[in-house]
């Protein structure tokens, strides 16, 4: 059934075009890229970072034009361009929009940054969500966030997957399901946002972990127990923040784990095994095109474990491998020696 | 930030009993003939009627089948009949035999089932009738005339009254001798946009004078009176009732809680809003026992001012539509004359909430006169700051009463009610939208609190004594023994100028309001003022000077008390 409204995607990237893939075999799409070139070279080759675009979808450098015909709108672009693009879009967003983000990173607020590179540590207040950031920068407050196993590449070959939508509303969980379900995407729905979007950014941080355990070949053991037991950490660390556990054992949480930290394309993956290999953080950053968000989230993560004094060895361990320059083998030691306690704890 | 510092000053002079309090707020509606709350309550047996069928419809659509009624109808029963086992002495006479008979009639209905409705929404019409009678309460002109005279004179009386404290006062320090209530805050904003909106206003609860001193507060700043719910057990002072029954006061009854109830008390206050009346509750819902600055409220009636909102919006198909307007209000005193059993109950009472049942202490004539005395008498003065107004969605609202966003830009408020460009009702919605409300007033008690000379010294001795005790454990450092409650004045002067200094930080940033005694004086004088005054009404006082010169602490339970009140703000991490 075609609905009468179009529903908007802000960020033509992978992810961006997979979700305006799916949404178009329900919706007329409007999907917005920032660069005006970029939208002249879509719509001539009907290609959009390498997938090829539904006919029901319309590409648009015209923000005014997508936020006037949509009420639902998915921003799916990286962290670091989140801010500028929900400013551009703030003077046309109104209270009865909706907005359903796709994007894993974590905005520190200015304040914030200082300590957190002097002193490693920050409050949770200038630490932002997505959907936090949302709220702060619009008028905007039905937000929603999309997380789960959703590589952006086998969605666009069509192969069958599920994504968890969390928001306080209902009505955006309802909205986000009408529009992207389909026999390929089934939709579930959560209200706690926070723990879904923490889920959704932690994890990154063991995708770099099960990168370094490839790197340095110490085997499937040390991968599952570097994964269970920084997940652990994760869990405590975000119900300071005031997430909900049940999520982290959801889609949002083992779910994206599962399929992100057996994936070796991931770029967090790749930061990890190259910082095996012995290479740089500052080299491996200038080599990559796109940033890793796993290796702002880890410095982000210490902080806040280190002000609210939550025990996280395995999180610090990493901050001081990649910030500090602590020794890989000294690293294992440590944690190897690390005096642990009971196994499950955080239920 | 701070706004106009205003004090009001209530002078023990004793050639002067009879002259009025000088307010430099003019009413802002001079006739009280034209005050919305004189208006709707004109006819008190039509409101009585209205809200009880609107109640009655309320309930009937959440419940559409004579089962459904009947399981509503007895659960309500099932807690009344446990309430009615121990009154208090506001409950009428026949209660007991109300809800024996309502029960026999729902037996005999549940015995022989007919499939109708129609008896079961007779007795809820029986039983919503009675809840409301007791809830609406009513506004007479006279009264409020006659109190508004009355209340500055009655603080003057008792003033004087203790020729004793007069007379040290006359000699005293200058400070002591003005009786100061400070009213400070956005108080030309409030005054402007009660002209043509509707103010709900909602203050921060930790004493029974609470109803008291905020309806005289905003007499004082010149709105007109406001529909208050007060606690069922401030009418069990008969001279106090006779003046609240008059004053706009209706009844919240804390002990019912039973939907049926709750839906006449929302509804009532739903209708009293929609048709324009300045309201007032208190968010909390009861008397913080610990003092903290409410951090959880409670919905049901904050609900109703959403609810009131889109009445509004909808009436008038959405233009020129009475705005309602959220007034957080924080009353800050140095003194709480129930402070003891308040943290007893609160110490004893932790998570166990459910099981708690309220007492009704301070119910008898003496013993609330008794404490207004003690209140007035006492050298504790106190401050009703008042916080900018949001709307119901708690966004800020600039001068002219548009909502702005954090950059200033104007927000259409019919737009929060709209789904897909249509005006649309959800429930769920609606529920988020309160509780984002609630979380702005949460924030905004926090930005107002006003840090007191008493609670930075409590802060301040009883951090110490946490850092002495190494132990995060409260209830050891509570049962800290006799000979270690003691403190050095260096140690303490130390302590207190580290969290002046954090607390000077947070007023820049207006995360909280200091109280000038605090920022303007030097700690030694503060330390002095302060002691003096903390608690002084206690029979044990919190803080005291020995012999010794050492300051000892005779009960950590107040000092915890007063200490409490700048919890949350983080300061214990610089200290």
């Amino acid at each position: 059934m075609f609905k009468k409204y179009s529903v908007g995607v802000v960020g033509a990237g992978s992810f961006g075009t997979a979700v305006a893939n799916l949404l178009a075999e329900n919706n007329h799409v409007y999907l917005y890229s920032r660069r005006l070139a970029n939208v002249e070279q879509i719509i001539n080759s009907k290609i959009s970072s390498n997938q090829k675009i539904h006919e029901n979808i319309t590409v648009t450098n015209d923000i005014g034009l997508l936020t006037r015909e949509c009420y639902l709108i998915f921003p799916i672009v990286s962290s670091d361009g989140f801010k500028d693009m929900i400013r551009t879009m703030a003077p046309f967003l109104r209270p009865d929009h909706i907005l359903i983000h796709g994007t894993k990173g974590l905005a520190v607020k200015k304040k914030g940054l200082e300590k957190l590179k002097h002193r490693a540590r920050i409050a949770g207040k200038n630490v932002l969500t997505m959907s936090e950031l949302i709220r702060s920068e619009s008028v905007v407050v039905r937000v929603g966030c999309m997380a789960g196993p959703n590589l952006a590449k086998e969605i666009a070959q069509g192969l069958p997957a599920a994504t968890v939508i969390a928001s306080r509303f209902d009505e955006v969980i309802h909205e986000g399901r009408l529009a992207l379900k389909s026999p390929r995407f089934q939709v579930y729905g959560s209200y706690d946002i926070v723990g879904v979007e923490l889920a959704g950014v932690l994890k990154n941080i063991l995708a770099i972990g099960s990168g370094i355990v490839s790197g340095l070949n110490l085997g499937e053991n040390a991968r599952a127990l570097l994964i269970t037991k920084g997940w652990a950490e994760i869990i405590k660390l975000s119900e300071v923040l005031g997430a909900d556990v049940k999520s982290f054992l959801g889609l949002a949480g083992i779910g994206d784990i599962i399929a992100t930290c057996s994936s070796p394309n991931s770029r967090n993956y790749s930061v990890g095994y190259r910082l095996a290999k012995g290479e740089k953080i500052s080299e491996i950053k200038n080599s990559m095109d796109e940033v890793a968000e796993g290796i702002n989230t880890i410095r982000i993560a210490n902080g806040l474990a280190n002000y609210y004094n939550v025990n996280c060895p395995i999180i610090k361990t990493f901050a001081q491998g990649i910030f500090d320059d602590l020794d890989v083998e000294a690293g294992i030691e440590y944690l190897m020696k690390y005096r642990m306690t009971m196994d499950v704890e955080f239920i | 930030m701070q706004g106009n510092l205003l004090y009001l000053h209530i002078m023990a002079d004793q050639q002067d009993t009879s002259k009025r309090t000088t307010s430099p707020y003019k009413r802002i509606i001079p006739n009280i003939e034209d005050w919305p709350i004189h208006r709707i309550s004109k006819n008190r047996e039509q409101v009585i009627l209205d809200v009880v069928e609107e109640t009655l419809q309320n309930i009937l659509k959440k419940n559409a089948t004579e089962k459904d009624v009947h399981n509503e109808l007895a659960k309500a029963v099932y807690l009344e009949k446990i309430r009615v086992e121990r009154p208090w002495k506001t409950d009428p006479d026949d209660d007991k035999a109300f809800w024996t008979d309502v029960k026999n009639q729902l037996v005999k209905l549940e015995s022989h089932p007919d499939g109708k409705i129609d008896k079961e929404i007779e007795i809820l019409r029986a039983i919503i009738t009675r809840y409301v009678t007791e809830i609406v309460g009513n506004f007479n002109k006279k009264t409020y005339d006659f109190s508004e005279r009355f209340v500055p004179f009655a603080f003057n009386r008792l003033l004087n009254a203790s020729h004793s404290r007069a007379f040290t006062r006359l000699f005293g320090n200058k400070k002591d001798l003005l009786k100061s209530i400070h009213l400070i805050g956005e108080i030309d904003q409030l005054r402007n946009l009660a002209k043509d909106g509707i103010i709900v206003v909602v203050p921060t609860h930790t004493s029974n004078i609470d109803s008291i001193t905020v309806g005289w507060g905003i007499s004082a700043i010149g709105l007109p009176a406001c529909f208050y719910g007060a606690g069922l057990n401030l009418f069990s002072v008969k001279f106090l009732a006779y003046f609240m029954n008059r004053l706009g006061a209706y009844r919240v009854d804390r002990r019912k809680k039973n939907s049926v109830y709750l839906e006449a008390l929302k509804t009532y206050s739903t209708q009293t809003i929609a048709q324009g009346g300045h309201s007032l509750f208190f968010p909390g819902g009861t008397r913080s026992r610990n003092n903290v600055v409410e951090s959880q409220l409670k919905l049901g009636l904050l609900g109703t001012a959403l609810e009131a909102q889109r009445r509004q919006i909808i009436e008038n198909k959405g233009e020129n539509f009475k705005k309602v307007y959220v007034v957080p209000v924080t009353l800050n005193y140095g003194f709480v004359l129930e402070a003891p059993e308040l943290i007893d109950e609160y110490l004893k009472n932790v998570g166990k909430e459910r099981y708690f049942v309220p007492s009704d202490k301070y119910s008898s004539s003496y013993k609330i006169l008794k404490f207004l005395y003690r209140f007035i008498t006492a050298d504790a003065d106190f401050t009703i700051a008042f916080g900018r107004c949001m709307d119901i969605f708690g966004n800020q609202v600039d001068d002219a009463g548009n909502s702005v966003d954090h950059n200033g830009n104007k927000i259409n408020i019919t737009d929060y009610f709209k789904s897909k460009g249509e005006l649309k009702y959800d429930t769920q919605r609606d529920a988020v939208y309160t509780k984002m409300l609630s979380e702005g007033i949460v924030t905004a008690f926090k930005k107002n609190n006003v840090a007191l000379p008493e609670h930075v010294i409590a802060y301040s001795a009883f951090k110490l004594f946490q850092q002495k005790h190494h132990s995060s454990d409260l209830y050891s450092v509570l049962r800290m023994p006799e000979e270690f409650r003691e403190l050095t004045k260096e140690e303490l002067k130390i302590m207190v100028q580290k969290v002046v200094k954090q607390l000077t930080k947070l007023e820049h940033k207006g995360e909280i309001r200091v109280d000038p005694i605090v920022s303007a004086e030097d700690t030694d004088e503060l330390i002095e003022y302060a002691i003096k005054k903390l608690g002084v009404y206690h029979t044990k006082r919190p803080l005291l000077k020995t012999k010794k010169g050492l300051i000892k602490c005779q009960d950590m339970k107040l000092l915890l008390f007063y200490h409490n009140r700048l919890e949350g703000y983080e300061i214990e991490k610089h200290v």
